[in-house]
């Protein structure tokens, strides 16, 4: 997919002569960044670099590093389906707007929706956390290079401003558009990263660092969006991250419980499951590591 | 506008809600302007969040799509009842963690048959009083409960009245030292009764360490001395319902500790070398959450989880989070009622246990100052068991709702 190679190109047109120059080293950088080529090292570290990553709850962290036999050990919605939920189960395909998503992903990258585990660029932080504390960072080899990579969440695709304000989706148009906003992991994540980095971050007049890229390719609840074919399991793992925040609340948690004052009940049993978790983690080979600084480097 | 759940995972302790009309499976696009909230542990604070694609994305996980009962969406009249709901379904969703999910070993199996006659003959019995008594206080706060509950109507929820009796002086307090005693007697006698037939077997090492924090939990809160006063045959009690406990299969060593342990405590003229020893036989516990996680409690109590997820952690899920739970039974048999009984009294063990901390009983203090450390000790737990219970009562079918999470696989 040359598409993003020229996209990228396309957008630096718009500098004059002495904003290019930044500007293209700029660019340079966030595709050694994600490559996992540090600043001025040449090679390849093998542990660094964009990976796909997926952040779900501590508590099914055990169930994921050693499922029940003939059990998946990460599940999509799709695995989920034989499972109790609370209060009613609803049919898969009674949503009407995961059936439109679907549909759209199924006709434009002709994938599967029941065969996808959506995942996330990441870089040097911890993912998306409002979908889990436990951020899981995939192996390079785990994901295959043709994988789509997405510029964004693919329900953004039935939201303003690509789908009105109260207008069904164009499922033709999106299904064309889809193409349009995919590129391949292998070949096209450091091109979608710099023009995402671009968008957000000032880029002509300084240097970017590795932690502003890799603020800017993931931060909140904006990423790029990975649909991974195939679950994975704990041997298919780097390693697993947790943030600094959640880190501090879990041991001041565990203060408390020894020290007192007695934390509730719910903060007792979030640290339980953190640790529990980091038990089965470190049980499957699997380090956990805190994250203090999304511009931290490896030796 | 009324909330509802775009997303939930309610093992996982987080949900995303917004503010809309019940119509998550009819659109096929997604609301915008309208406000979307992310709800999470440790504190189930809402934070705002720009889109509701966050919440339809993290549905594609773990979380579950939305929640219905009777073919409608659940409303909720207000964020801050969305984010109770997410707390409570956490928190007694928890209570079905099994020795994965509590990072602790599984519990020591229990035998086939169940501990029926236990309870009617042990125990004396207590006069209950929900002046005097704490545990009265927190059946007649469930029913309270269940009675505003069967008031609401759909979608609606009001704030939850306190457990009663918080903020009591310690002095009032003394019926609540029987309490804690009898809860001590029930926790031992379901470990005792777990006990392997073979020593040198893992199975006899994980139930001797069981063992072990149990003993802790009773030495820590210096109860010894005041087991024989809360059964019914007093010393002949503790060797009736302790050591002959079928299978009656204690080690020999364990009975020899167990019987001075309870002859005397630090004021009651033990043997000299107990005394030396401050009567701490069993290691200082580096976290009594994994010590109430691993020490098992009966079927009774708790019979709609898997085995391995019956300990005394899980029996503070239950009460504290859902004091509706009586919905899952017949309020009315005397049967049940003795089992709630002896299920708060658990609870109270449970929640007294944690709130510890690092204070203990000196050897130096005689009866009437250890009365009052224990009072203390019991008003305190009261305080937290009356801080963690609900702060918002929700209609019957969404507190059905919540009472079910402990079943939902991990």
């Amino acid at each position: 997919m040359k598409q993003w190679e020229d996209k990228v190109s396309k957008y630096l047109e718009r500098y004059r002569d002495d904003e290019l120059a930044m500007a293209e080293a700029n660019r340079d950088m966030v595709l050694r960044v994600v490559s996992g080529m540090g600043p001025d090292k040449p090679t390849v570290d093998e542990s660094s670099g964009a990976r796909a990553v997926v952040n779900i709850s501590a508590v099914h962290i055990p169930s994921f590093c050693k499922p029940r036999p003939g059990e998946k050990p990460y599940k999509n919605t799709y695995d989920l389906q034989k499972e109790p939920v609370l209060g009613d189960r609803q049919p898969i395909n009674v949503s009407s707007s995961r059936k439109a998503v679907d549909g759209v992903i199924q006709g434009g990258l002709h994938k599967q929706p029941a065969d996808l585990y959506f995942a996330a660029v990441e870089i040097n932080g911890t993912g998306v956390r409002f979908y889990g504390d436990m951020c899981l960072v995939l192996k390079r080899a785990a994901v295959a290079a043709d994988t789509p990579v997405l510029t964004t969440n693919s329900y953004d695709l039935i939201r303003p401003p690509i789908t009105p304000a109260g207008a069904a989706p164009d499922i033709p148009a999106l299904t064309l558009l889809i193409d349009q906003m995919a590129g391949e992991w292998q070949a096209n994540t450091g091109h979608l990263a710099a023009l995402k980095s671009f968008d957000i971050l000032q880029h002509t007049a300084r240097r970017l660092t590795t932690g502003q890229i890799s603020d800017a390719i993931l931060e909140d609840e904006d990423y790029l969006e990975v649909l991974k074919a195939g679950t994975f399991g704990a041997n298919d793992l780097q390693e697993a991250r947790v943030s600094a925040a959640d880190t501090a609340a879990e041991i001041q948690i565990g203060e408390r419980t020894r020290l007192g004052p007695c934390p509730s009940l719910a903060e007792i049993q979030w640290r339980k499951q953190r640790l529990a978790a980091q038990r089965s983690l470190a049980a499957s080979g699997v380090t956990v590591r805190v994250i203090t600084t999304s511009g931290r480097t490896r030796s | 506008m009324t909330w509802y759940l775009d997303a939930i995972d309610p093992r996982g302790g987080r949900a995303i809600a917004a503010q809309r009309k019940a119509n998550l499976s009819a659109s096929s696009s997604l609301d915008e302007n309208t406000p979307v909230a992310f709800i999470g542990g440790p504190l189930f604070e809402p934070q705002v969040v720009s889109s509701r694609a966050a919440g339809f994305a993290m549905a594609r996980g773990r979380a579950q799509f939305g929640l219905h009962a009777n073919g409608e969406e659940v409303a909720f009249d207000s964020v801050a009842a969305v984010a109770e709901f997410v707390r409570r379904t956490y928190v007694r969703g928890s209570g079905g963690d099994g020795s994965g999910e509590n990072g602790v070993p599984p519990l020591p199996l229990a035998p086939d048959e169940d501990d029926g006659g236990f309870d009617a003959e042990a125990l004396t019995r207590l006069e209950s009083n929900p002046e005097i008594d704490l545990i009265a206080r927190i059946l007649a706060h469930s029913n309270r409960f269940l009675s505003v509950s069967g008031s609401l109507k759909p979608g609606a929820s009001v704030m939850s009245v306190p457990l009663a009796g918080a903020g009591r002086a310690p002095s009032a307090y003394g019926f609540g030292i029987g309490r804690l005693v009898r809860g001590a007697v029930r926790m031992l006698r379901e470990v005792v009764r777990r006990c392997p037939s073979k020593s040198g077997t893992m199975e006899y090492l994980g139930w001797c360490e069981t063992f072990d924090r149990a003993l802790y939990v009773v030495t820590a809160m210096d109860l010894w001395g005041r087991l024989p006063r809360h059964l019914s045959a007093g010393f002949n009690g503790v060797r009736q319902w302790l050591f002959d406990a079928p299978p009656d299969r204690l080690p020999l060593r364990y009975r020899w500790l167990i019987r001075q342990l309870v002859r005397g405590d630090f004021r009651r003229g033990s043997p000299l070398p107990l005394q030396w020893n401050g009567f701490r036989f069993f290691p200082e516990t580096y976290d009594p959450v994994s010590d109430l996680a691993r020490i098992p409690v009966a079927k009774k109590f708790i019979p709609d989880v898997s085995t391995d997820a019956r300990n005394l952690l899980a029996v503070l899920s239950v009460v504290t989070a859902t004091p509706a739970d009586l919905l899952l039974h017949d309020p009315k048999a005397a049967s049940v009622q003795a089992v709630m009984e002896a299920r708060a009294e658990l609870a109270l063990l449970a929640a007294a246990y944690l709130n510890l901390g690092t204070e203990r009983q000196s050897a130096n203090w005689g009866d009437a100052t250890s009365d009052l450390f224990l009072a203390r000790l019991v008003s305190t737990a009261e305080s937290w068991l009356s801080a963690n219970c609900p702060k918002r009562v929700f209609a019957i079918a969404v507190e059905k709702m919540i009472c079910t999470c402990s079943t939902l696989p991990a």
